[in-house]
Order: C-alpha cells, then structure tokens, then sequence
C-alpha cells in the first residue's frame, strides 16, 4: 500500500534510503562510504542514522577492523518495504492518482 | 504508525524528492560498482606487469607464461568475488559468472585468432589489450565515465607502444600498461 511517510520524507533522511536500497539485501555499507554518496557531515549523517535506526528502518552495527573502529550501516526489510511504499506514494501523487 | 500526507506536499515537491531519489540512486550505484570493480584492476595491473615483464624475459615461453598466468588470474578474481560475498553477506553468482567469462574470452579469442591468424606475438597482444579497452568502454557507458578513461588509456598506450616503441614493446605494456590498470585501482577506490 502507497503511505506517505514523514520520517524518511526528510531530505537527509531520503537521500539515505535511496543509497541503502540500491545495494543487495544484507549487504553492509559503511558509514565514510555513505557519507561520500550522501555528501553530509559526520554528526548530521550519525543523528538521522540513529533516528531511521529508533523506527527500525536500518541496523547500524559497530566492530573492528583490526585496531580501527568501524561502524556499517543496513537496510532492514521493514526499511525497505516503508521505502518503497513512500516512493509508491509519491509517483502517485505526481501522476494525480491518490 | 500512521503516516499522513502533510499539507504543504504538493506535485512539484513529490517530483523534487523522486529526482533527489533517482540521483542519490545513480551516484550510490556508480560509487558501488567502482568500488566493487577496483580489486579486479589492481589482481590484473598486476598480472599484466608479471606477464610482459617474463616474456620479455624469456620470449619462447611467452605462452605458457601467459596461460599459467591467466589461470591464476581467474583463479584470483573468484576467489576476490567469493571473499567480497562473504564480508557483504550478499547472495550472488559473481564466481561462476568470472569463470564463464574468463572461459568465453578464451575461446574467443582462440577462435579469432584460428581466423586472423595474426603473424606476431605482438599483434595478439595488441588485439586483445584493444578487445578488454573496448569492454572497459563500453561497461562505461552504463557503469560510470572512470570506465571509459581507463579503456581509452589502455587502448591509446597498447596501439602507441604497437606503432612507436615496437622494439620496447613488452616492457612498456607490462609497465606503463600494468601501472595504468593498477592506477584505475586505485582511482576507482579512492572516489
């Protein structure tokens, strides 16, 4: 079903789940790589990863790579699916069908 | 949780956020793609320095040295396939696709060369240094404009060192060549 949702609707927030739904499911993006694609700094990008992480949208896990701190992000099936029915929502609403 | 449509969202603004979509998208597929293809061009870089550099060497094995050399390659590109599937945790056929291509090249190019029969060894490797630059190029077009320049690289060194450096010709495609491959590695990793 098409919904409008206002949490990812935020800019940041969109461009997010747009560059997570590209890769394959299970597939880990790290956090330096998203912020290249995303072009955000690192707090602005940390604080809207922990809110799509507080709605169950993505998995942010933390580890190491030998002595270096690393920290990979995830879409979850329940991101992707509120994703896509945004994305449903709005080409419904550009083609007058709502 | 229920979502509604707030009331400022109007059909400009529903257009504006799918091109956001639609561009964040394309980049983060261009970037993936690089990514995933820069360990490939570093292993190859690699082989390419080995494979002139011995046949320079050692001319009458040239051959053999470039079969033995091919076999490690592919065998490596699985393996890079195989190690990447395991880190991303991501299903994928990537191995069985490598071999398939590796085993199609080869016979390709077997089969062209039954056809043409080229008279020197530096024809064969010039052709198939321009057949991998026209693949390079032509994966470019869909996958990203780095593709295209290292394909145009390749091709424009292999057909300089075949017409100008002819006497050089091994160790300026093992060098200049190998290093340009390797080179895209890294470019390709860095962005």
């Amino acid at each position: 079903m098409a919904e409008f949702n206002d949490l990812i609707h935020q800019p940041v927030r969109l461009k997010i789940m747009a560059t997570l739904n590209t890769f394959p499911n299970g597939e880990l993006v790290e956090f330096v790589r998203l912020r290249e694609i995303i072009q955000a700094t690192e707090g602005n990008l940390g604080a809207h990863l922990a809110t799509l992480e507080k709605a169950a949208y993505i998995e942010v896990l933390k580890d190491f790579l030998g002595k270096k701190p690393r920290t990979r992000v995830q879409m979850t099936p329940n991101g992707r699916k509120a994703f896509r029915q945004h994305v449903q929502h709005l080409t419904n609403l550009l083609s007058g069908d709502r | 949780m229920e979502h509604q449509t707030p009331p400022s969202l109007n059909r400009e603004e529903a257009r504006q956020a799918l091109d956001t979509i639609a561009a964040t998208a394309q980049r983060s597929t261009t970037l993936y793609r690089y990514h995933q293809a820069s360990p490939y061009f570093f292993l190859w870089g690699v082989v390419w320095v080995l494979g002139y550099g011995l046949s320079d060497l050692w001319p009458t094995l040239a051959g053999w040295t470039w079969l033995l050399l091919d076999a490690v390659g592919i065998g490596m590109s699985i393996w890079i396939a195989k190690s990447g599937r395991a880190q991303s945790g991501a299903g994928s056929a990537m191995a069985w696709r490598i071999a398939g291509l590796g085993f199609s090249l080869f016979v390709y190019f077997a089969a062209t060369f039954a056809v043409m029969a080229p008279t020197s060894g530096k024809q064969v490797s010039t052709f198939i240094t321009l057949t991998v630059a026209l693949a390079y190029v032509l994966v470019g077009l869909w996958a990203g404009l780095r593709w295209i320049v290292a394909g145009v690289a390749v091709a424009a060194l292999a057909l300089f060192a075949y017409f100008y450096v002819p006497a050089y010709f091994n160790t300026w495609m093992g060098f200049v060549g190998g290093g340009v491959l390797v080179l895209t590695g890294f470019w390709l990793r860095r962005v």
